[in-house]
Order: structure tokens, then sequence, then C-alpha cells
């Protein structure tokens, strides 16, 4: 399967998936007019990378979203959400959640990921630099 | 003409001088622009990096929101409105915006609104968690229950939305929905 870049916008991230690589990025900020337009496609090559998934891969997910407004924040619990299910299927999905270290909210949302999803991995992780 | 830009105001909630207002037609666009010039707004205030970061979260919601849900008006069926940043002294910060609304759409919006306004700061974390989780489609023009938009403005204001709807006089005139949230 080839890989799947998308270069960022001022109002949508960047999509780097590297699927011959396992490695999954996304960054930027995610506020397109309509979110399900721009996260559709998305959500297609994800899925049909995890299904042809070799047993046991290992996968990693880097997600550094600076913002995304509301109608984004679903699609992204649902790119994690398809993940998950992945890891519990039996593959090793670890998901990297970079935030503003004092963004408060970001924290937040990246802590209850781990609430939500219980069969990836999730570091939170300090942005370097914003 | 009906697009009632003039007859549009925006909540008189809170205090401070404006740095930013537009009143006029909304697309994505205008979203964009103005939202790199609310940042480069707040930028230059005293308002605290915490503060200035909810105040954009709070008015991409806001103009989002009109360009997604306010009546369309005139032949041509633009969206209008108005949104308004502004500063006091202290550093705290009020976004307004107003938009004119389906007088059918009145009641759901109260609806919505009064049970959001209702909500303390944890019961409103837990409702936007709620909804974050919930599968259900949307089903009409304006979200289902209370969407995750309005909980996002309630999860970054420090008191309750205040809320208004007028109806200007003139046969053509939709009534006239006004909202304020105060950060910091």
């Amino acid at each position: 399967m080839d890989d799947f870049f998308l270069p960022a916008t001022t109002e949508t991230p960047e999509i780097n998936f590297g699927f011959s690589k396992n490695v999954l990025y996304i960054s930027g900020e995610a506020y397109p007019e309509n979110a399900m337009t721009f996260f559709a496609p998305i959500r297609v090559q994800l899925e049909q990378y995890l299904d042809r998934l070799s047993a046991g891969a290992q996968v990693k997910a880097y997600f550094a979203l600076k913002y995304f407004n509301s109608s984004s924040t679903k699609l992204i619990h649902r790119l994690i959400g398809m993940l998950d299910k992945a890891a519990e299927g039996g593959h090793r999905v670890s998901l990297h959640w970079y935030h503003d270290p004092d963004d408060d909210m970001m924290i937040d949302f990246g802590i209850d990921l781990r609430e939500d999803f219980r069969h990836i991995v999730i570091e939170l992780l300090p942005l370097e630099t914003v | 003409m009906d697009r009632p830009i003039s007859e549009q105001r925006c909540g008189s909630l809170g205090g401070g001088q404006i740095v930013l207002r537009y009143s006029g037609m909304f697309n994505q666009s205008t979203v964009l622009s103005l939202g790199e010039t609310c940042r480069w707004s707040l930028e230059a205030t005293n308002a605290r990096a915490a503060v200035r970061r909810k105040a954009f979260v709070v008015f991409v919601e806001m103009a989002q929101n009109i360009v997604h849900y306010a009546r369309a008006v005139g032949a041509d069926g633009v969206r209008v409105g108005t949104v308004e940043l502004r500063i006091a002294e202290s550093g705290q910060v009020t976004l307004s915006c107003s938009n004119p609304v389906s007088p059918d759409q009145v009641d759901r919006i109260r609806q919505k609104l009064d049970s959001v306004r209702m909500l303390d700061a944890e019961q409103i974390r837990r409702a936007y968690r709620h909804q974050l989780h919930d599968e259900t489609p949307e089903s009409d023009g304006i979200s289902r229950g209370a969407g995750l938009g309005l909980l996002t403005l309630a999860r970054e204001a420090s008191a309750p939305i205040e809320y208004r709807i007028d109806y200007p006089s003139g046969k053509h005139a939709y009534p006239q929905f006004h909202l304020s949230v105060v950060i910091g």
C-alpha cells in the first residue's frame, strides 16, 4: 500500500502516513469548513492499511496537533479509536500525543484518550517548540 | 435587501475595549482571515497565554457557527453575522457574536442554551465527554442535543454563556441570536 501524504494548510494538518514503515504522523491545526469531508479519505486510508496489517506488526502514531475545532475533535477521536481496535486485534500500536505544555485542554484530552482507549499505549509528550 | 446587518448588535456582557469587530458576510475564507487577525490582535494585548488560546478556540467556533447555522438571507443565500472581541484592562476577554436565525429554530436554540447554562464545570466536562462518544449522526440543521461546539464554548468560558434573541421590526427581518462568552 502506498504511503499517504497531505501537506498542511492554514486550516488542516499535515498527514504523513508512512504505511511502508508503519509510522503515522499528523501535525498542525484542524479547523476546516467541513471536517467530515476532510477526514473521510484519511479514515479510508487508515482503514485499508489497518485491515492489511501483518500479524503482530508494530505501529507508531505521532499526533502533534496545536489546535482542532469541535467538529474535527470527534473525527480525530475516531481515528484513534481505529488504532485502538487494531491494538485490540493483536497489533502493537502506540500513540505519541504531543501537546503544548501550557495547553491544559490538550493535556486533558490526552489523559481522557487513555481512559477511552485501553488497548493502545498512549504517551503524552510536550511539544518542544510551539 | 434582506440583510439586517445594521440591526445586529452583540451582547453587552463584560466590559473592555473592542479590539476586533467584523460585521458582514461569512464563509470559510472569512473565518480564516478573521482567525488570523484575532490571534494577532490577542498577541498585542495583556491577556495571558491560556486566555488567548481559549479566546481563539471560542472565536473560531463562533465564526464557523455563523457559516454553518446562520439563517441564509437574501436571494443569493449568504450568511451574515457579527463577531466581536473585547479586552478589559484586567486581561479578561469577551467574545460575542450575532446572526439571524430561522423563527422555527428559536425554541431549539433556547432549549440548548438554557440546558448548557445550568451546568457547572464538572457537568460540562462530562457532557463534553458524552457527546464525544455519541455516534448518532446529526439529524437536523442544528446539531443534536448540546453539540460539541456549544459545549466547547461552555468549557472555555469562565462564566455561564450569555445569550439573547431579539425580534427586529420589519416584515422580512429574522430573529437575531446574540451570544457572549467571557474568558479569564
